[in-house]
């Protein structure tokens, strides 16, 4: 009995009192580290974008569809468009929605691709990722 | 001939070369220790030590051997400042992330250049380019320290959690995102449930300081655990923040012993702080234990440091938000649009103007992303969501932007509530004896304690001891020895149901006709609901079934075991003003058998940010007692 009240206090103080570890979310789908403690570069402009749009895809196509937000300022700073051309890309995106989001499966790469395609095709914007 | 003379030349200059190093070094060494360099405060935050246990010496933090540079570095701050002049000479790799001592340790020698006028024809500096480049790249110009909010029904989030972010030159509040953010973090992998508390509080674990993006960050707080973030902005200096950044970099790699009560995240960063600011007296102040929110509380203290505070509310937080904001027809059309886009046509909700329309369509996509959280991706693909698509579509459909509304996160800042200890006073009766209680408690917050600065409508109890003298007794009783209390009572809401519940583990009081002052270890639990109610003032019901173990002498057979049933109420009649009214049916069926009724009725009186005042009632099996006193936090 003795010990399993012991048990319990350890238990209970280790819980208790604990505080802040980090539970890293195991399906964030990000491959890369970002020049963390073992690493040393940070990716380039281009990686860092397609990792930003892999890990948010989902709030991008929120932001996209409703043509404001975030993770689409966001993801504007990172495709370099500047500040005050901001709010017309962002009714870009909205207008070219359909087109970047033809259906519920399409990736990151897919949408950065047509992005850069559409934007490479309006003289506002230019080309803003390599192509592979 | 000639190739000798070259050789014999190569030679004579590398001695000499040796010998000029050799002479450099034995004046900087003298200068640094006239001028008592390894005393200085500097130093000490740059090395992470602190005063030994008598006092006499001191131990650094760092239990890397990697992070010093003499054999007996960790507790000798004369002989490692030393070694470090030394090694600034050496063109050899040391450090955590290997590289020369000038750029393993480029905080300290940036210091040391400065303090001993370093001749740089006589000490070459090293170009350092890796840590020009990594320095480049996060290109900082603030620092803001970022608290997220307890999390409930993850022990190790109880507390809250604090990390730092590095806010870029030219970032705006709509791309906090792409800032990185220091995090110091235990790495509990590889350790299994049995052995993780007991890792935690003996340093098993190794903790490390990392970076990664916010948005990476923002992902598992905000989104998938529904914690509200505050963001406190730091008044630091250029040359603070750049000395901050060089000792990141010397911690790179570098692995400290991690102890979930004091040297955890939240206190790591108070040394990080501290080697930006070593006029800061942060780490010493944590003795015990360090708790997140107690560090969020004392850098609120420090005049001048924090500036501007943002609330990043969570993604729950929000979604119930907008949703309290909607008239009931429309919270009844969001409930079904998001699993039935086919609503978006009806007459119903066309009627609604393009704003409302808007709001319903963008909170009918959040509420459905919410929860199927963690399943967007499966396996690396990208799980099937018709109906989001749709929803999306016609969302897209509305140019508009959705009707505004203001969303307040739940949790308060942490700097606006009560401090965690907690010690008191009160005086009473039980059954016709008088008596004069002390009590303490180690943390954290209970239910009757204003909710500014915790998480509403939850308590978080710990170390919670209360003893009596009793006047018809000689001595002191223990009355009450809580080792663990949580109770959450979270509003029951129809979009993001959630259950109430309570785990208690301590020795409380079980009086008897024969031993008035007895107490036994109780161990019990209980799951339910809870709601809530706002006129004439907000009172949360609550009901909440479970099981319960009662263990001590005084029961026959040493123990009884049975099912609870908890109804009550917290009521809010004014600010500062709590009364908890409650009642439990207890069904033992092991052990002593017998059913046992238990009431209370509990008030508190907050005077102040940090102390109240109490009354209390309460029916114990047959016992009635009643008391009264005072409460101080600190």
């Amino acid at each position: 009995m003795k010990l399993w009240l012991n048990v319990a206090l350890i238990a209970a103080l280790g819980l208790g009192a604990s505080a802040c570890t980090v539970v890293t979310d195991p399906s964030s789908g990000s491959s890369a580290t970002t020049g963390g403690s073992s690493g040393t570069a940070f990716m380039n402009r281009q990686q860092r974008t397609v990792e930003f749009a892999s890990v948010n895809l989902e709030r991008l196509r929120n932001d996209m569809a409703a043509g404001q937000g975030e993770y689409l300022a966001s993801l504007a700073t990172l495709l370099g468009v500047e500040a005050g051309r901001q709010p017309e890309f962002f009714t870009f995106t909205q207008e070219k929605f359909a087109v970047l989001f033809p259906s519920d499966q399409t990736t990151a790469a897919e949408m950065l691709a047509v992005l850069n395609r559409e934007m490479g095709a309006d003289p506002r914007f230019g080309q803003r990722l390599a192509s592979n | 001939m000639h190739l000798a003379g070259i050789l014999l030349l190569g030679i004579l200059a590398g001695m000499t070369d040796a010998r000029a190093d050799a002479a450099y070094l034995s004046e900087l060494l003298r200068h640094a220790d006239t001028a008592a360099l390894a005393e200085r405060r500097e130093w000490r935050t740059l090395l992470h030590y602190r005063s030994d246990a008598d006092d006499k010496g001191a131990v650094s933090d760092v239990d890397d051997p990697r992070f010093f540079l003499a054999p007996n570095g960790k507790t000798d701050p004369q002989a490692e400042l030393a070694a470090t002049l030394r090694a600034f000479f050496n063109p050899g790799l040391v450090g955590g992330d290997p590289q020369p001592a000038q750029c393993a340790f480029v905080a300290r020698y940036r210091w040391l250049k400065a303090e001993l006028n370093f001749n740089d024809r006589r000490l070459p500096p090293q170009p350092c380019e890796r840590f020009q480049q990594w320095f480049r790249e996060l290109d900082a110009e603030a620092a803001t320290l970022v608290f997220a909010s307890a999390y409930l029904n993850n022990p190790a989030s109880l507390f809250g959690h604090t990390l730092l972010r590095l806010d870029r030159r030219g970032q705006t509040e709509q791309t906090r995102l792409l800032a990185y953010a220091i995090n110091y973090a235990a790495d509990d992998s590889s350790s299994n449930v049995l052995m993780y508390a007991v890792d935690g509080i003996a340093g098993g674990f190794k903790g490390k300081f990392d970076i990664q993006p916010y948005y990476q960050l923002v992902r598992t707080y905000s989104d998938l655990e529904s914690r509200d973030i505050w963001e406190y902005r730091l008044r630091l200096s250029e040359p603070q923040l750049r000395r901050l950044l060089e000792h990141v970099w010397e911690l790179r790699g570098i692995e400290f012993d991690y102890y979930f009560f004091r040297e955890n995240c939240a206190w790591q960063l108070l040394t990080l702080l501290e080697v930006a600011d070593p006029s800061l007296r942060l780490s010493d102040q944590f003795t015990a234990w360090t708790l997140p929110a107690d560090t969020v509380r004392l850098l609120a203290r420090q005049p001048g440091l924090i500036g501007k505070v943002t609330a990043r509310p969570a993604r729950g937080t929000a979604i119930n938000r907008r949703y309290q904001a909607l008239t009931a027809g429309e919270r009844r059309l969001a409930q079904q649009l998001s699993d039935d886009p086919s609503m978006s046509a009806t007459a119903e909700f066309s009627r609604l103007a393009p704003e409302r329309q808007a709001l319903m369509l963008e909170l009918a996509l959040d509420h459905r992303q919410h929860r199927r959280a963690g399943k967007f991706k499966e396996g690396g693909k990208i799980s099937r969501d018709e109906v989001g698509h749709q929803l999306l579509t016609a969302r897209n459909r509305l140019t508009v932007a959705a009707a505004p509304v203001a969303v307040e996160p739940y949790a308060t800042q942490p700097e606006t509530g009560h401090a965690s200890r907690r010690i008191g006073m009160n005086v009473g009766q039980r059954d016709g004896s008088a008596f004069v209680e002390l009590n303490a408690r180690a943390s954290y917050h209970d239910l009757l304690e204003p909710d500014a600065g915790y998480t509403p409508d939850a308590q978080i109890e710990l170390l919670s001891l209360a003893v009596r003298w009793y006047e018809d007794s000689s001595r002191l009783e223990l009355d009450r020895l809580t080792l663990l209390d949580i109770t959450s009572l979270p509003p029951f809401n129809a979009l993001t149901p959630r259950p109430a519940w309570r785990i208690h583990a301590g020795w409380e009081p079980y009086p008897r006709p024969d031993c008035p002052t007895c107490t036994a270890f109780n161990l019990g639990g209980g799951l339910g609901l809870a709601a809530e109610t706002r006129w004439p003032w907000r009172t949360l019901w609550f009901g909440l079934p479970g099981l319960e173990f009662d263990y001590g002498g005084g029961f026959a057979r040493d123990h009884r075991a049975g099912l609870g049933m908890t109804v009550g109420a917290l009521l809010q009649p004014a600010p500062g003003w709590k009364i908890l009214a409650s009642a439990t049916w207890l069904d033992y069926r092991l052990g002593e058998t017998g059913s046992a009724p238990r009431a209370v009725l509990q008030q508190r009186l907050a005077l102040g940010q940090n102390w109240a005042l109490r009354a209390d009632w309460r029916y114990l099996e047959g016992t009635q007692e009643f008391g009264a006193g005072f409460l101080v936090y600190f």
